[in-house]
């Protein structure tokens, strides 16, 4: 662990660190553009320029690896005229359009032209300028004037992406960062949307969110992706309970600093026109008593044999618990179907992406919520009166119904929770409008075991209700008797099992890559 | 934290018998009475007569446009961050000329919650929007207080049927 001394501060930091992140765990922030701790590094723009005894000439901070005993110095008059400098040259050809342009109030350049840079410029030439018709695909706009040239987005799609679209274009003042669209490379990877926060500044920004509303109306709530098993740690950026984009949030374990566009751009079916409405008994609209009752009432009619429970995998952690509970309250049984071939930890490509298309499919088999083979003939027989229901818009669970769609649909005494229309709740003898993740506090547990909270952003849209509010007062009007009544005491009952899960998870993937280790030796 | 009351100076003779400042305002009356009875009034007959109000006043907003007619205002947000009373409403689309980029879709001024601060006016980047010295614009119900885009571009012809009026009456 070499010793070094940061502006007269000593400290001991880890061993491999550049300057930039060694000052980071000191608390002394070091302004760079092209550096990214993901990426490789260019020492591009000369942003993180330090001094460093006794060499005579400032030092790029990314690119200065500490050794024992350096002597650093941020903040001398040398390194803040040099500062100073950079971003006067920065300047020189950006349009400073901050009042049109979408990346303001989150810029890099914004923010750093404001502590370290001087307020005015000498440069009385006409900038250049480009045009604006080249197209990057339907995930981002390019507007190339205010690029900085830091390859930041070359570096992402080469290096991250593995896919390289991006490449220079001209030479010096002209330089122009261009997308290549031939051979089968386009922008539109699955992970072009990162390039909105990974842009210094507004050259490549969010088609989806591009003039939707400033960043700084947004109130952040920090959740987990729903999309996939994967569960990237996010943040809802949302207003008046309307979600405007998702954001990766950084978690070393997860999903580094990326999430994939799917979990970033398809959050629609929260505001879609399909939510339902309210509650429902027997197509007529219903107030949530009379509908709770009826439910309850319907749940209990047609004896355990005829019961049962059929929960797709977007379910919290805290709600499977109440799933388990209802069933054995019912004496029924309570499962999930098996989608046709989905294993959570088959990866769909070599970044973030799996194939299992539901939060939390391990959290439900940590509580005994399994796929049952038997369930699909069972309902397809007619064997079942009474079916509760949820969720059946995810997509996951859609599929593994698509072979009983009709056989479920005839059930007499169909529930179905879910917060979105799907053929289940037009037949449903009771509908149950619930929440989307959004709207929801809880748990999911991710394809590796890790138990992951999701907060509520905004209440419920409508006449909606969350989840497990809605399945404590089914479970309670079956006659159980629950003593967790909120999500806390409910996570408090099942946190033993999803550790244990975890650490089973944990060794059976250590098993699964010394199998595939040793099979690629032999 | 002890907070120190600062107690005020004792009154001397004079203050404490009220007198000379009684005489003061009695005096303060008196010119006024006779300036108004010598014909030269201080009471406006509004809304007959209206009073010159200096250039830098602030009441009803006007949003310049272009000599083209196009809004000048592109929808950064910044008045409606600004406002200290939460009056302006804006919403962005893109625009068709790719190198004005965004224009206001919406954009409206609630003048009942306006408090006339100025903010919008100082803070505007693209010089979208203005207080002009008309203050006369009541109606009788709320709506008729949201300007939305259609009126604040057309604010500003009141401006000068207020300042014809001002001319007439002196
Ligand atoms: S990139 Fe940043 S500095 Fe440049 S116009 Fe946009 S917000 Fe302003
Ligand atoms: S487009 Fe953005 S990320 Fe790419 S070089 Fe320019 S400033 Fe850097
Ligand atoms: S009026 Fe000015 S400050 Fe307000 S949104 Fe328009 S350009 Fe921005
Ligand atoms: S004058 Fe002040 S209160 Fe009125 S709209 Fe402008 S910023 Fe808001
Ligand atoms: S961050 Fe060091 S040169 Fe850009």
């Amino acid at each position: 662990m070499p010793k070094i001394t940061i502006d007269g501060i000593e400290c001991e930091v880890a061993d491999g660190l550049n300057v930039i992140e060694a000052a980071k765990t000191i608390g002394i922030h070091i302004p760079h553009f092209c550096y990214h701790p993901a990426l490789s590094l260019v020492g591009q723009c000369r942003m993180c320029l330090i001094e460093l005894d006794p060499i005579p000439k400032l030092q790029t901070a990314c690119s200065t690896f500490v050794k024992d005993g350096m002597v650093i110095r941020t903040n001398t008059e040398k390194v803040i005229k040099a500062r100073k400098a950079i971003m006067e040259f920065l300047l020189i050809n950006h349009p400073l359009d901050c009042p049109e342009c979408d990346q303001a109030g989150e810029c890099d350049l914004q923010n750093n032209s404001f502590e370290f840079g001087q307020g005015f410029s000498r440069f009385e030439e006409q900038k250049r300028t480009y045009s604006r018709d080249i197209p990057v695909g339907e995930k981002l706009v390019r507007i190339q004037d205010r690029c900085i040239h830091c390859t930041r987005c070359i570096r992402f799609f080469r290096e991250i992406v593995q896919n390289e679209v991006m490449t220079y274009q001209w030479r010096g003042n002209n330089t122009a960062m261009t997308p290549l669209e031939q051979d089968g490379r386009r922008l539109d990877t699955n992970y072009s949307g990162n390039m909105h926060e990974l842009c210094p500044c507004g050259a490549l920004t969010l088609k989806d969110f591009r003039f939707k509303t400033r960043p700084w109306n947004l109130a952040n709530t920090e959740s987990v992706c729903p999309l996939c098993s994967t569960g990237c740690n996010i943040f809802i950026d949302h207003k008046q309970r309307k979600i405007f984009r998702i954001r990766p949030r950084v978690n070393m374990d997860v999903n580094t600093w990326w999430i994939c566009d799917f979990g970033r751009i398809d959050f629609g079916y929260a505001h879609s026109e399909t939510r339902i409405a309210g509650p429902r008994v027997k197509g007529a609209d219903a107030d949530w008593k009379t509908a709770l009752d009826t439910a309850a009432g319907l749940l209990k009619t047609t004896g355990a044999s005829a019961t049962a429970i059929l929960c797709s995998a977007d379910a919290t952690n805290e709600e499977a618990l109440l799933v388990k509970k209802l069933a054995a309250a019912l004496g029924c049984s309570a499962a999930s179907l098996p989608a046709p071939g989905v294993d959570p930890l088959e990866m769909e490509d070599h970044l973030l992406l799996r194939a299992d298309k539901a939060a939390n499919t391990q959290g439900l088999k940590a509580l005994g919520i399994v796929p049952d083979p038997a369930l699909a003939d069972k309902l397809s027989g007619g064997a079942i009166k009474t079916l509760l229901l949820i969720n059946p818009f995810n997509k996951q669970l859609a599929a593994a119904l698509d072979g009983v769609r009709d056989a479920v649909a005839k059930i007499p005494n169909l529930v179905v929770l879910d917060h979105n229309e799907t053929d289940f709740s037009k037949a449903a003898a009771v509908v149950l409008p619930g929440a989307v993740w959004a709207e929801k506090n809880g748990t999911f547990t991710n394809y590796k075991g890790l138990v992951q909270r999701i907060n509520q952003a905004f209440a419920p849209a409508g006449k909606a209700r969350g989840d497990f509010d809605i399945l404590l007062a089914l479970a309670q009007g079956a006659g159980a008797d629950i003593a967790c009544k909120t999500h806390i005491d409910a996570y408090n009952e099942i946190r033993d099992d999803l550790l244990k899960l975890e650490a089973q998870i944990k060794k059976d993937i250590e098993a699964l890559q010394k199998a595939a280790a040793e099979a690629e030796k032999a | 934290m002890a907070i120190i009351v600062k107690k005020p100076a004792p009154l001397t003779f004079w203050e404490r018998i009220y007198l000379p400042a009684i005489l003061k305002g009695l005096g303060m009356t008196m010119r006024h009475m006779i300036k108004t009875l010598a014909g030269g009034g201080v009471t406006i007959r509004y809304p007959e007569q209206h009073k010159r109000v200096p250039n830098n006043y602030r009441a009803l907003h006007v949003m310049p446009t272009w000599e083209d007619g196009h809004i000048k205002c592109v929808a950064c947000e910044m008045c409606s961050t600004v406002c200290p009373a939460n009056a302006i409403t804006v919403h962005a689309e893109e625009d068709e000329n790719p190198e004005i980029e965004k224009r206001a879709a919406f954009y409206e001024i609630d003048e009942l919650r306006c408090i006339f601060c100025g903010f919008c006016e100082e803070v505007c980047p693209r010089d979208a929007i203005h207080l002009t010295k008309n203050y006369e614009f009541v109606t009788d119900n709320r709506e008729g207080f949201l300007y939305g885009m259609d009126r604040l571009t057309k604010t500003g012809r009141l401006v000068s049927e207020l300042e014809a009026k001002e001319n007439k009456d002196r």
